[in-house]
């Protein structure tokens, strides 16, 4: 008790010294939290649009889809899927998909792209895509023969709106099948994958394409509400269709090529994480220390009076715990708060580098919203204060080793 | 000068405070220039992506091809603007487009065959060294082509394999060649991936009997131009052909390409400042504790203009010799990371998202500009840290300076 | 009756700047329990270097220093710490007072290293601090205390736990003629009420006309009764 007395007091007889190793300690925290929030947010609004465009956080397919995607690999049952998943707590919707491979041909040429078959009414409300739509509307439930066209592909074929194109695909008869459909409107994601190379139908449209029962679907996805849920709904799932030839599979195995992006880019921010934690375990060492080496007469005295090292070293420790609990409190205070406005409120990147940043599509989003979770939060806590009181360890190993004569005698 | 020589001295009565106060400047100098560095290096390597692996940095065509992709639409006295591009130093491509029927037994895809001089690709782009199969094509034309990753998936093709190629020639005739498989790509850009074909130049005249015409020069500087410059270069004898910028054909990579630019800026200002704030931190606190010392020297007759031009001496000389070796330090590191790239993840190939490849593999740029930024703000901050207290104590009575805590 | 201290053939040297200098050269001396001792001598005499070298601060270079029969050069860090918390207690010439503590914390802390309880803690404390003059400053901080009253906290904090001696090196030199001559008053009435061994150094002729016993240093060496100026011990 005496120890911890004396650790605050001493703390605050320096009041300017503790107030300016506080402040370093969260301002590093503070810049440490945004920073980390902010490739969160980042990841966070790409791969949910990413899902939410695509198959689902969790998507079920039939077992053999994954290796070589065919038309004719169906899920039989698309409603039993539903019954499964309304129990399924933190469910967004359920989006079941047709993805085939087709050739459209307008009067000005051909392309090969993917078909997909969707919901309009469910993919209006959760996917990014339809927000996109620059020219016509988003297809309906009642458009027999409507279909939305990315811009590039439009360009290529010389389509608008209202204008005929033809579809060709091989059905899941094996037979060569055409279908005449009727331009709808034309999205801008500002992703080539989609503008030059998706064309989507109703689900109607492309059963009846590619000949495909009522009740059937190549993939039905699962949205979330919240991701932290995945894992847990990807057991359950599976664990239901244990035995049937249908699988569960997370958006890592559905999107490969958008994991790998995102493991290559969280590499390089790990990188930049370490550094600034660097930085900030840096200049907590340079302040305790100072702050430690200005003190050797105090220490001698206290030495002198048969204080023992060991508890002058922990007086030292815990005026450290003191600081790191302050320095941390208050970083995350100060950091969550910034970060929190701009996560409600988003960092428009327009604003800070003017309008040249001209924007199309989803792809490219000027504003930033940065993701504060309470997982960041603890863990970055305990991070800085972890390394704070190990990086107070020398510091008060240092303490107890002065030359008692020399400093008792200097005045 | 005299004033540095004893600014000198004074560092190094309490070498301890000198020390960490160095160290901790020499520190934030080089992680600044190494930080700097990774980022301009990251963001210079996805434009390369771009520039580098098919596009260029400046494409030329005739004015009405980009619109019809007629082929008919090709380019006028391309022989000048090579040669143009050649007394430049620029790197140059000519390459001939046209559509057609690609078939392998019972799978067939529709396609577009780039007509292109290998050996003049070699040096535009980095098309041959992406092989995710195979060889890229040989110099001399024998029929060979390499297909888009996607595309061999399509046409269930493998490296040998023999194609059938279906095309409607210049002359209205039906092309019709038999084709085999020297490579397969690795993921470039959705497009190519799904359709494109390359084969030899002449072997392109061949089938589409279109000898001596092209739709396209693909110009790049490998870095040594903008690609405002080598437009401007070539703009002379591109005279009646439309010339454009990479940003100018990409409008959706070159917005990633600045939204991603802003996003790096603000981390950038993030780790200036607090480099800054922990450098200011440190020096703030070592010349608070000086204020009884300079309380003495107040109370020995110094002028406070004295006192406060000593302690910017010192500041300087600290910055100086801090943010020197801080610069040596941090631009060695870079130059290490420029040679000897970070790999970011187990994953052999990059990724491509929007036709930017992300590479797993992260090399740093070393620039000028990359070390001078630092080496300013470190000098900048250590002074306006140092003065602050110093003008506080050259204020003070030196009796309250020399009780002061 | 054992001695409490004993030096036999002390020689410390040290190295300043590079050049070595001897700052005790052959010192023997023996000091009984109940003595009220003064070492005198002009600045640079090894006073100091005498009383750090008997409180377990420094160790001889030759030699041997025993203190209430322990040999201080075979103990261990851990072991001198623990002789200074019990068996001896020191004043310091700038008070060395501990600024983040009262009067009273100051004078209880050595107790409370010692693990006493806190009701006799308190007790002894309290009487003490009103012996040593200070009833009613208890609470006070060291910086809301004149010289002299820091002093006598530092003296409080000295003897609270009834060490065997009691090291002083140079008490009074802070304080002015008159304090000077009150905390000798006090050290002398605890060393006879209480029968605490006093040690003390000084360079101050008021203190050492008022000492029992005066060891007279110079360069390094005891010099012999009877041999130097203001001899007349009272």
């Amino acid at each position: 008790m005496l120890i911890v007395k004396l650790s605050w007091r001493s703390l605050w007889r320096n009041r300017r010294r503790t107030i300016i190793t506080i402040s370093s300690i969260a301002l590093g925290t503070a810049l440490a939290l945004f920073l980390i929030s902010m490739a969160e947010g980042m990841y966070n609004k790409l791969i949910n649009e990413a899902v939410r465009m695509n198959a689902g956080h969790v998507t079920v397919e039939r077992r053999e889809y994954a290796r070589a995607p065919s038309i004719d690999l169906v899920v039989p049952s698309v409603s039993r899927i539903e019954t499964i998943a309304a129990n399924i707590p933190g469910l967004e919707t359920v989006k079941a998909l047709i993805i085939g491979q087709a050739m459209v041909s307008s009067a000005s040429g051909s392309s090969g792209v993917g078909l997909a078959g969707v919901d309009p009414g469910i993919e209006k409300s959760v996917s990014p895509l339809a927000r996109t739509v620059i020219r016509g509307r988003y297809i309906s439930f009642a458009d027999e023969r409507g279909v939305m066209i990315g811009t590039s592909l439009a360009e290529r074929l010389k389509l608008e709106p209202g204008m005929k194109l033809v579809v060709t695909v091989n059905d899941t008869h094996g037979e060569l099948a055409n279908e005449m459909l009727r331009v709808t409107g034309i999205f801008a994601t500002g992703m080539e994958e989609a503008d030059g190379f998706l064309v989507q139908v109703p689900l109607k449209v492309a059963r009846r394409i590619f000949r495909i029962g009522p009740d059937e679907a190549t993939q039905v996805g699962l949205v979330l509400s919240s991701p932290d849920k995945q894992e847990q709904v990807l057991e359950e799932l599976n664990a239901l269709l244990k035995g049937t030839d249908l699988a569960a599979l997370p958006w890592q195995e559905v999107m490969p090529d958008l994991a790998g992006f995102m493991a290559v880019d969280k590499g390089s921010n790990y990188v930049f994480q370490g550094i600034i934690i660097f930085l900030l375990s840096f200049t907590i060492l340079n302040t305790i220390l100072m702050s430690v080496l200005e003190r050797t007469r105090e220490f001698a005295t206290l030495l002198a009076l048969g204080t023992s090292a060991f508890l002058l070293r922990l007086q030292v420790i815990i005026e450290t715990v003191f600081l790191g609990l302050l320095g941390c409190a208050l970083g995350l205070g100060l950091g969550g708060a910034v970060s929190w406005y701009y996560q409600v409120h988003g960092l428009d990147l327009r604003a800070l580098f003017g309008d040249n940043l001209t924007i199309t599509g989803i792809a490219v989003d000027p504003v930033i919203h940065n993701y504060v979770g309470v997982n960041l939060v603890l863990w970055l806590g305990g991070l800085v204060f972890g390394l704070t009181l190990l990086i107070g360890l020398y510091p008060a190993f240092k303490s107890a080793r002065i030359s008692l004569p020399d400093v008792l005698r200097s005045r | 000068m005299k004033a540095f020589s004893l600014a000198w001295r004074n560092l190094w009565r309490n070498p301890r405070r000198t020390l960490i106060t160095l160290t901790a400047m020499i520190l934030s100098t080089a992680v600044l220039i190494v930080t700097h560095a990774l980022m301009l290096g990251m963001m210079l390597q996805m434009e390369h992506s771009v520039t580098d692996i098919t596009v260029g940095q400046v494409q030329v065509h005739h004015g009405l091809y980009l619109k019809e992709r007629s082929l008919y639409d090709t380019i006028e006295n391309w022989e000048k603007i090579l040669s143009a591009a050649r007394d430049s130093g620029i790197t140059a491509a000519p390459r001939a487009f046209g559509f057609g029927l690609l078939s392998s037994g019972n799978k067939s895809a529709g396609v577009q065959f780039r007509g292109i001089s290998p050996a003049a690709e070699r040096r535009v782009s980095d098309m041959a060294a992406n092989m995710f199969r195979g060889e890229f094509l040989s110099d001399r034309p024998a029929m060979g082509v390499v297909l888009g990753r996607k595309l061999f998936r399509t046409l269930d093709a493998v490296v040998g394999s023999t194609l059938v190629a279906v095309v409607q020639a210049a002359d209205g005739s039906l092309g019709n060649e038999l084709l085999h498989v020297e490579g397969i790509l690795k993921g470039v850009g959705e497009a190519f991936d799904r359709s494109m074909v390359l084969m030899h130049a002449e072997d392109f005249a061949t089938l589409f009997v279109f000898p001596g015409r092209f739709h396209e020069i693909a110009l790049n500087s490998r870095g040594t131009m903008t690609p405002e410059q080598v437009a401007e270069a070539i703009a002379a004898a591109a005279a009646g052909n439309e010339v454009k910028t990479w940003r100018q054909l990409l409008p959706g990579v070159s917005d990633m390409l600045n939204s991603f630019g802003g996003s790096t800026a603000i981390f950038l200002f993030i780790f200036f400042l607090a480099a800054g704030l922990g450098v200011l931190n440190t020096l703030l606190m070592a010349t608070f504790e000086r204020i009884p010392e300079f309380g003495l020297l107040k109370a020995i007759g110094t002028s406070p203009w004295r006192i406060l031009r000593d302690i910017a001496a010192e500041a300087l000389v600290l910055g100086m010799l801090s943010s020197s070796i801080g610069g040596v330090i941090g631009a060695a590191i870079s130059l290490y990371f420029q040679l000897y790239p970070i790999v970011l993840s187990g994953f052999a190939e990059g990724f491509n998202t929007s036709g930017i490849v992300i590479s797993a593999q992260w090399s740093a740029s070393l620039t000028l500009r990359g070390v001078i930024w630092p080496v300013i703000i470190m000098w900048l901050v250590s002074v306006l840290a140092a003065l602050y207290p110093a003008a506080k104590a050259a204020r003070l009575d030196p009796v309250r300076a020399l009780n002061h805590v | 009756m054992k001695a409490l201290i004993t030096l036999e053939q002390v020689v410390k040297e040290y190295r300043d700047n590079g050049v070595p200098v001897r700052a005790l050269d052959g010192i023997d001396l023996t000091i009984e329990p109940g003595e009220f001792t003064v070492v005198a001598g002009p600045s640079g005499s090894g006073k100091s270097t005498l009383l750090n070298l008997i409180g377990g601060l420094d160790q001889p270079t030759r030699g041997r220093v025993s203190v209430a029969g322990m040999d201080t050069s075979v103990l261990s860090n851990i072991e001198l710490s623990r002789m200074r918390l019990y068996k001896i207690g020191f004043v310091f010439q700038a008070y060395n007072l501990i600024p983040v503590l009262t009067a009273y914390e100051n004078a209880e802390y050595i107790l409370m290293l010692q693990g006493t309880p806190a009701q006799k803690r308190r007790e002894r404390i309290m009487s003490l601090l009103s012996t040593v003059g200070l009833k009613g400053l208890e609470n006070r901080f060291p910086r809301e205390l004149s010289g002299g009253q820091q002093q006598r906290v530092a003296i409080a904090r000295a003897i609270a736990s009834e060490p065997q001696l009691v090291l002083a090196d140079e008490p009074t030199a802070n304080v002015d003629s008159k304090t000077s001559a009150s905390l000798l008053d006090l050290m002398m009435e605890l060393n006879r009420d209480k029968g605490v061994t006093f040690l003390f150094s000084t360079h101050d002729p008021a203190v050492m006309e008022r000492a029992r016993r005066i060891i007279r240093l110079r360069d390094g060496r005891i010099v012999p009764d009877g041999d130097g100026p203001g001899d007349s011990p009272a």
